[in-house]
């Protein structure tokens, strides 16, 4: 088990640097003219230059490069070009937000899409399977910013049942925290939860042939204790794997559904560095993002090894 | 042809298939079938359902069936550009790595785990920053993000089908590797390719429609499905319906793409070896 985390760290190492490569690279090519944006219209060549030694824009990109990952590696993000806000600070103050959509919808996606899945595959084939079938590929097929938008008009216009806009934190009012997230949570987790389900059917139907669950029927289990505590734990891997991938999906969502609710989060901020050019900023949050995404499917990875022995072996 | 007729069988692929094919004939020929122009403006103001406007006005006074008809025709020119590109792409990347193998394979897999770690939609964006707003940068975007799903899928078949007896005779009756490429691995990844490129267009719908709900693609006076529910959900108060409609049909086109794909994966299921199509294409909206 050892063996297969430290495997597994040394494998994103150097994943980490090609990101950090391509991060960069990118940030180069969004910056345009970035010391006349920092300086402003009216900046005279005394004060671009200024500007320009100041950021040491002049100097080759590789020894820029050198120069912000160690400013990263310390936890410098650097400033905004347009705010001249800390990149840094910035981030520590919105990730709470992103982080409580994020898990919230996760909770949700979990919560939809492993009864469902569960139902469907314990009897395959039978009129609430197909029912719910067609549920979820519905669920799959609808945008979230749709949902979003249809849940503000039913449940805000319409009927003022949840509150559509503004973020309270969980420690202020947990019940304030989680009217404001339902909605939001909800838009990006139904897509996520019919993923879910349809991975754990699948799962489920494919053990059934198995020669255990066979057994475990032979000696006269209930069903639902077969497929609970037997058939489950197998079923189920595919779902963890697809768990990995729907964070990065988490966050991408955020972006769309920050902007429907209002909610001043990463996704937010990055919109906004990426309409104003922002390059530091860009740089900055697309690698905090990538780095989210590399370490929950590290942890997913782990997991995945401790639940299923077999991988341990390779 | 049999997997054509197995896949005839399935009503709910066939079913998508014939939205599919009215819903794009629709677009082709919107100059034609629109009474209004993209951008031309009516006398009438959140008209609803008439004879005249088929499916009402909005504020400006835009024919919303106009509108919805251009509206598709941009949407799925643009999802069919930026899945053919990630398409082209992700073979040459694919059938180079998995066929040349060996440091070329280790550089340009590890390159394709470190674009997946950045979700596609996100991908999309920062290329958008990059070019600058627009459709057709958006949609370059969104092929950066396919790519490396394509890349993977056609590197794992080539390595299944390169140890395989005929590609080794063909080897030993001196054919060369263009002959090969075309002759005996092109044709035997062919079905996963097709399965993946039809899940790929459905979610470069909504893709889209994404990237057009946050600004960064289609621009007014254009008109794209994201960008119609855009518009539509800025008067929500007075009216669904602008929301409403752009909605059922980005929901249905997205619904059939994904029937389809179910509908030729099971029907040549039996036939070929079917390797798990499952996507990491990472763009869902």
């Amino acid at each position: 088990m050892i063996r297969v985390i430290v495997k597994r760290l040394l494998a994103t190492i150097p994943l980490l640097f090609l990101i950090t490569i391509g991060t960069f690279l990118l940030a180069q090519a969004i910056q345009g003219n970035p010391a006349q944006a920092i300086a402003g219209d009216g900046a005279t060549p005394e004060q671009l230059a200024h500007v320009k030694a100041e950021l040491h824009l002049d100097d080759p990109a590789p020894v820029r490069y050198v120069r912000w990952l160690s400013d990263v590696v310390h936890g410098n993000f650097g400033d905004s070009v347009a705010t001249h806000r800390s990149v840094s600070t910035e981030i520590g103050r919105r990730w709470p937000v992103t982080a409580s959509l994020a898990i919230a919808s996760l909770i949700l996606m979990l919560l939809i899409g492993i009864p469902l899945g569960i139902v469907q595959g314990m009897r395959p084939g039978s009129k609430l399977d197909k029912l719910l079938l067609g549920g979820v590929s519905l669920g799959l097929a609808a945008p979230n910013f749709l949902l979003g938008t249809l849940f503000v008009y039913v449940l805000s216009v319409r009927n003022h049942v949840l509150p559509a806009m503004s973020y309270v934190s969980f420690a202020k009012s947990p019940t304030e925290w989680a009217k404001h997230m339902l909605m939001p949570a909800m838009s990006i987790a139904l897509v996520g939860g019919a993923e879910m389900a349809r991975q754990i059917r699948t799962g489920l139907v494919g053990v059934a042939q198995s020669d255990y669950i066979r057994a475990a029927k032979a000696r006269g289990l209930h069903p639902a204790r077969i497929t609970i505590k037997h058939a489950l734990k197998n079923a189920a891997m595919p779902a963890l794997t697809i768990l990995g991938v729907r964070v990065g999906y988490l966050l991408a969502g955020s972006v769309i559904i920050e902007q429907i609710f209002q909610l001043h989060g990463l996704g937010e901020y990055t919109l906004q560095a990426i309409q104003n050019k922002d390059f530091i900023v860009v740089q900055g949050v697309v690698l905090a993002l990538a780095a989210i995404v590399v370490a929950t499917s590290l942890v997913v990875d782990i997991a995945y090894a401790w639940l299923n022995p077999r991988v341990r072996l390779l | 042809m049999n997997v054509w007729h197995r896949f005839r069988q399935q009503k709910i692929a066939m079913a998508g298939a014939v939205v599919i094919v009215i819903v794009t004939l629709a677009g082709i020929f919107a100059p034609m079938l629109a009474p209004h122009g993209v951008g031309e403006m009516t006398s009438e103001f959140m008209a609803t359902f008439s004879r005249k406007h088929y499916l009402g006005t909005d504020t400006t006074g835009f024919d919303l069936y106009s509108r919805l008809l251009f509206g598709i025709r941009t949407s799925l020119l643009a999802s069919l550009i930026a899945v053919g590109l990630a398409l082209a792409g992700g073979m040459l990347l694919g059938l180079t790595s998995g066929y040349i193998g060996g440091w070329v394979d280790t550089v340009l897999m590890r390159s394709t785990d470190a674009i997946m770690a950045l979700p596609g939609l996100l991908m999309a964006m920062a290329v958008v920053g990059v070019l600058g707003h627009g459709v057709i940068n958006a949609m370059i975007g969104l092929s950066v993000a396919f790519m490396p799903g394509f890349a993977r899928l056609v590197r794992g078949q080539v390595l299944a089908v390169k140890e395989e007896s005929f590609v080794e005779a063909a080897k030993v009756i001196g054919a060369g590797s263009p002959r090969i490429i075309r002759k005996h691995i092109l044709p035997n990844i062919a079905s996963p390719l097709i399965v993946q490129t039809f899940v790929s267009i459905g979610f470069a719908l909504l893709a889209e429609g994404a990237l057009a709900y946050i600004g960064l693609s289609v621009q007014p006076p254009d008109a794209s499905l994201g960008n119609l529910l855009q518009q539509g959900f800025q008067f929500i108060n007075q009216t669904p319906r602008l929301m409403l409609v752009p909605g059922v049909v980005i929901v249905l086109l997205s619904l059939s793409f994904n029937a389809v794909a179910d509908g030729i994966r099971d029907a040549m299921a039996n036939k070929e070896r079917i390797v798990e199509a499952e996507l990491s294409v990472g763009a869902q909206a």
